[in-house]
């Protein structure tokens, strides 16, 4: 997974004070990769960079560098800082947050951010490090001491009293990658700090620290009633002040005497109960996005209000000003990501609400009508398991996978009312701001995306690029007719297509749009034909040529299927085709039955009526008694055509043959082909140009797809990665559905055809596709990540998205991840090309090279990263 | 044996597309028929909670497409089955057919502990249809299932949802003997006896 990043690896042993301990947890970890959480390989990652990048920076000296420096400052430390590796409270581990310092005599250029000068010379390497309380059991009784002494320091100091100052304390360096989440990091690779102050909804605060590389260490929670903070004896309670104190202000103004932070403004802690967002070390473009704005530069180093009544000396500043973050001369960019941070908490919120040790022996306990919230249609049917019985529902929640798989669903449901009340709310605001601002639009664009929930991970340094979408403004009859009469090309309009999409409107002319954009896109009527230019001629002579070219491949669709009719009755037919006739035949039955047009009232069901309307292999195969019923649903005329059109696809493709899932993709081609079999035929013809390797004998096609969908999320999502690696789920087996199919079943059959207009441009990508599938799995992450655990629970999850999906906000997302995939991979280029003295610290991490994992798990040095072939292959879109 | 702690049993249901599969499923656990239903694409699977022998057992039962192209992928699936299920339509001979070939293609990709052993139960469905209609007589299918290791066989519809609960009240009782059986091997205590059901389980009602 992670270990074959070329960059990381070092063959050179840690040699330090702690070095024993350090190699042994080293060979854990290489041991059993499996057991590392997504977590513990990010820490050990960037480890083993930091490790590499001293190690090359100054290779002459690396042994004496790291030799001898094990020792380091503590300077602040608190205990009862837990780490929740499940939802439930027996898992959570608990452990020491703690500030550490070290003398570093490697030069410092692997760290951008200037490093602080130290009055001695030398320079000072300030960590934050986390420590369980199971490793520090473990360590020198000295060490133990030490962060006991600093500890109660703090704890002095934080009640005013003012102890002396008995020296420095000094420990051992934890380990960079530790076992049990344990890491310590350089402050210099920390990017955010994402902080919730303790509420009613959220028991004991967390922090969580997002690295420069896009990895996000696991969140800690301040347990902050068990800490010794207040509720050691030994030290009298001042007067007013609560029992527990919100432990992360300490930290925070300690961290602040040690690196610039800076608060971002586009987090509303109103909003997002109380949740705040600090930038460390912040570079300039951040600097400018995050504080929106904010004129009043010395507010950068307030620190917020303790979240308590009446609490504590923090903080040193007065409490932070208010001014509202949608603010009007507030630049697109930001508006963008102030609402995918919005978003993103409503989901994260939703999960730790369910995450709560209280709401876990509650849930199956709800009343019918809080339970009514998780009855998204469909659901109890297809999960198969009915509303937990009261009395036996707390042993279902705990010791079955199907409890977890409930609270993944309510957890995605809270959220996706959160969202759609947050959509609703920014969507208001948009139009205030229009009325008031007489409409930019930008906020047109915006208010739209307000469900914007997720933005690629290992990207939340650059620059979000910006979503092209309007499907506000869908291609009208008058639009369509205007490309062609401005003599539009064929590459402007796949880009209005796959920006706007055609309008649903159900008006005669604006279904023959679409209908005519999708002979362009299924290659069945060229974009050229009749010419372009304006004028009623010009328009006429178009529709004149596009039905001679109709006509032409209508008449070549007939001989096709004269021929193998022929060939049907002659001797009873082929034994194969038989065989196939009847699984089309089954399969035809069962498609969209839902849609009137192949709506089949009941008391037509009789078969033989509809079977001589058919106009499909009439009286069937041969006369024989193919049309059998047996609980099948009845035939009328189009499901009989779907049927010969299949037929007719089999014999015209009989390498590939009729495979099941072609159905589903032709039932809509057929609707919009206005139910004329032949056009509909070459429709189906021209999907399967594009998507015949998913249909494969050998599946070799899907496999491959699965695979680069694999790297892709790899690169963009390690962290979610490393969890589906937990989960034994990298096989993707439950996006097949989705990618065999484009989506068909995930959507509603109107909805699905805006979906593959846009696919079909081919216009960023020809597998535009598995962006889309990438948007959808990151836009669930959370949930996937926090409750689900086993193969089986992901694809149940994966298969009941069915029918909730948002898909314009998803193919937003899938934009936006296919624009930071084509930026890193330029900078990928760039770097393999540029200067290899300098290595730089925050080079990206993608991990999905060529060389195979377990070739990088020993630690090999690899010299550069090299993007796969088959992920390059995603940059390739259409061409004239 | 009274209450111990709770069983998955993990049932594996092959077959022809469209002898359904899908329905028989849905009948069992939803209690309910439907034509609606679709060509299952990729596997989905639905669980239900039952008592086998006083024990509270609860049954994943996987659905899987029929057609063979895609059966490459059945090994995430099949890993860890405790039963398998075979399906075919009484009135299609060529689904009886490759019975043979859905048996062998699951020892294979499964590769169960004891193959020999190893459970499987048959299901004949539709045979609510007419009776001219039908391709494949009870004794070809007993034939068939006794020569395969006195495979359990049971006459179903799945519309009509006869002999459903039966046949899967049987298809948990041995996939919870083949788990004890599996589990045998961890130290488990009392296990229990593999061929205790298959002499009855050719009853059908039908």
């Amino acid at each position: 997974m992670t270990s074959n990043d070329p960059t990381n690896a070092s063959d050179i042993p840690r040699r330090s004070a702690s070095s024993d301990s350090a190699n042994s947890l080293v060979n854990v970890s290489s041991r059993s990769p499996q057991l590392n959480s997504p977590s513990t390989t990010a820490t050990s990652r960037l480890g083993d960079d930091y490790e590499h990048i001293s190690s090359t920076a100054s290779t002459t000296s690396s042994t004496n560098i790291t030799k001898g420096h094990g020792k380091a400052r503590l300077i602040y430390c608190k205990s009862h800082v837990a780490i929740h590796p499940t939802s439930f409270n027996k898992d959570n581990i608990s452990g020491y947050l703690a500030i550490v310092e070290v003398d570093s005599t490697v030069p410092h250029t692997l760290a951008p951010n200037v490093e602080k000068q130290d009055t001695n010379g030398g320079k000072k390497e300030v960590l934050v490090t986390w420590v369980p309380n199971e490793l520090l059991d473990r360590m020198d009784e000295e060490d133990r001491e030490g962060y006991k002494t600093v500890e109660s320091r703090m704890t002095a100091s934080a009640q005013g009293i003012d102890k002396e100052e008995d020296g420095f304390v000094f420990v051992s360096l934890p380990p960079p990658k530790g076992e049990k989440y344990a890491f310590s990091i350089p402050v210099t690779s920390l990017y955010s700090i994402l902080v919730y102050p303790p509420s009613l909804s959220h028991w004991y605060g967390s922090a969580t620290f997002n690295l420069t590389g896009g990895i996000s260490l696991p969140t800690l929670y301040f347990h902050d009633d068990e800490s010794p903070l207040l509720a050691s004896p030994t030290i009298p309670n001042p007067p007013n002040v609560p029992r527990a104190q919100w432990g992360f202000p300490p930290f925070l103004s300690l961290l602040q005497s040690r690196a610039t932070l800076v608060r971002s403004r586009l987090l509303q802690a109103k909003r997002n109960m109380g949740a705040e967002l600090w930038l460390v070390n912040p570079s300039k473009s951040d600097r400018e996005v995050h504080e929106a704005g904010l004129d009043e530069p010395e507010a950068e180093i307030a620190v917020p209000a303790a979240r308590r009544p009446n609490t504590a000396p923090y903080p040193p500043k007065p409490s932070y000003p208010n001014t509202p973050v949608l603010n009007n001369a507030t630049p697109k960019q930001t508006l963008m990501t102030s609402l995918s941070n919005l978003t993103n908490l409503s989901r994260k919120t939703a999960s730790q609400i369910l995450s709560h040790p209280l709401a876990q022996p509650v849930v199956p306990h709800l009343p019918p009508a809080v339970r009514s919230l998780v009855h998204v249609p469909g659901e109890w049917e297809r999960s198969g398991r009915l509303p937990p019985k009261t009395g036996k529902g707390s042993d279902v929640a705990t010791e079955f996978e199907s409890a977890r798989l409930y609270l993944a669903r309510w957890a995605r449901v809270v959220a996706e009312e959160g969202e759609r009340a947050r959509r609703n709310e920014v969507a208001s605001q948009a139009r205030i701001h229009r009325t008031s601002l007489s409409g930019s639009p930008t906020e047109d664009l915006a208010s739209d995306l307000g469900v914007f929930s997720m933005l690629p991970k290992s990207y939340s340094k650059r620059p979000i690029p910006n979503p092209t979408r309007t499907p506000q403004h869908p291609i009208t009859a008058r639009d369509w007719e205007s490309f062609a009469a401005q003599g539009r090309d064929e590459l402007f309009v796949r880009r209005e297509i796959f920006t706007r999409g055609f309008s649903d409107s159900t008006e005669l002319a604006d279904r023959q749009a679409r209908r005519e954009g999708w002979e362009v896109l299924l290659g069945i009527v060229a974009w050229s034909v009749g010419g372009v230019g304006g004028g009623q001629s010009g328009k006429e002579k178009r529709r004149q040529t596009r039905e001679e070219a109709r006509e032409a491949k209508r008449k070549v669709y007939a001989g096709l299927k004269d021929q193998w009719k022929e060939d049907a009755n002659k001797d009873g037919g082929r034994d194969d085709w038989r065989e196939e006739w009847h699984r089309i035949d089954v399969d035809c039955r069962r498609t969209d039955r839902n849609q009137p047009i192949y709506a089949v009232p009941t008391e037509a069901i009789k078969k033989g009526d509809a079977e001589k309307e058919g106009g499909g292999a009439g009286g069937s195969w041969n006369g024989k008694g193919e049309e059998e019923e047996g609980g099948m649903a009845g035939l009328n005329t189009h499901i009989a055509a779907l049927r010969t059109i299949l037929m007719t696809y089999h014999t015209y493709s009989p390498e590939l043959g009729y495979v099941q899932g072609m159905s589903d993709l032709l039932s809509p081609i057929y609707v919009v082909f206005d139910a004329n079999e032949g056009d509909a035929f070459w429709g189906l013809v021209g999907v399967m140009k594009m998507m015949e390797s998913n249909f494969l004998r050998d599946q070799s096609g899907m496999k491959r797809k699965l695979s680069t969908l694999q790297q892709l999320i790899s690169v963009m999502d390690p962290e979610l990665y490393a969890h589906l690696e937990r989960t034994d789920s990298l096989n993707l087996f439950f996006c097949f559905r989705w990618i065999l199919i484009a989506f068909k079943r995930e959507f509603k059959f109107e909805t699905v055809v805006r979906l593959w207009e846009v696919l079909w441009t081919n216009y960023y990508s020809n597998q535009f596709i598995l962006f889309v599938a990438l948007a959808v799995l990151q836009s669930h992450r959370d949930v996937l990540m926090r409750y689900l655990t086993e193969f089986d629970e992901v694809l149940k999850y994966a298969n009941d998205l069915s029918g909730t999906i948002d898909l314009d906000t998803t193919l937003a997302q899938g934009e936006v991840l296919f624009l930071s995939f084509r930026s890193l991979v330029e900078d990928l280029d760039r770097e393999s090309t540029a200067d290899t003295d300098q290595e730089g610290l925050r080079r990206r991490k993608g991990s999905a090279i060529e060389e195979s994992p377990k070739e990088g798990a020993e630690g090999k040095k690899k010299e550069r990263k090299v993007i796969s072939s088959d992920l390059r292959d995603l940059l390739i879109g259409w061409k004239a | 044996m009274a209450s111990r702690k709770k069983v998955l049993l993990k049932v594996i249901i092959l077959g022809d597309s469209g002898v359904g599969k899908t329905s028989l499923m849905n009948q069992y656990v939803n209690k309910r028929f439907s034509n609606q239903y679709k060509a299952t694409i990729g596997a989905d699977f639905l669980t239900r909670e039952l008592v086998v022998d006083d024990r509270v057992v609860t049954m994943q039962l996987w659905d899987t497409a029929g057609q063979e192209r895609f059966q490459s992928l059945g090994v995430a699936f099949y890993r860890g089955a405790d039963c398998c299920v075979l399906v075919y339509d009484v009135n299609s001979s060529k689904s009886f057919e490759a019975l043979d070939g859905w048996r062998d293609e699951f020892l294979v990709q499964a590769s169960p502990h004891d193959p020999e052993n190893f459970p499987f139960v048959v299901l004949g469905n539709k045979i609510d249809m007419e009776e001219s209609k039908r391709m494949v007589s009870q004794k070809r299918a007993m034939t068939w299932c006794q020569a395969k290791g006195n495979i359990p066989y049971f006459e179903t519809s799945a519309k009509e949802a006869i002999n459903v609960e039966q046949a899967f009240q049987t298809i948990a009782k041995n996939a919870l003997a083949q788990e004890a059986e599996t589990e045998l091997y961890a130290d488990y205590p009392d296990p229990i006896r593999i061929d205790s059901e298959n002499s009855q389980a050719y009853g059908c009602n039908c």
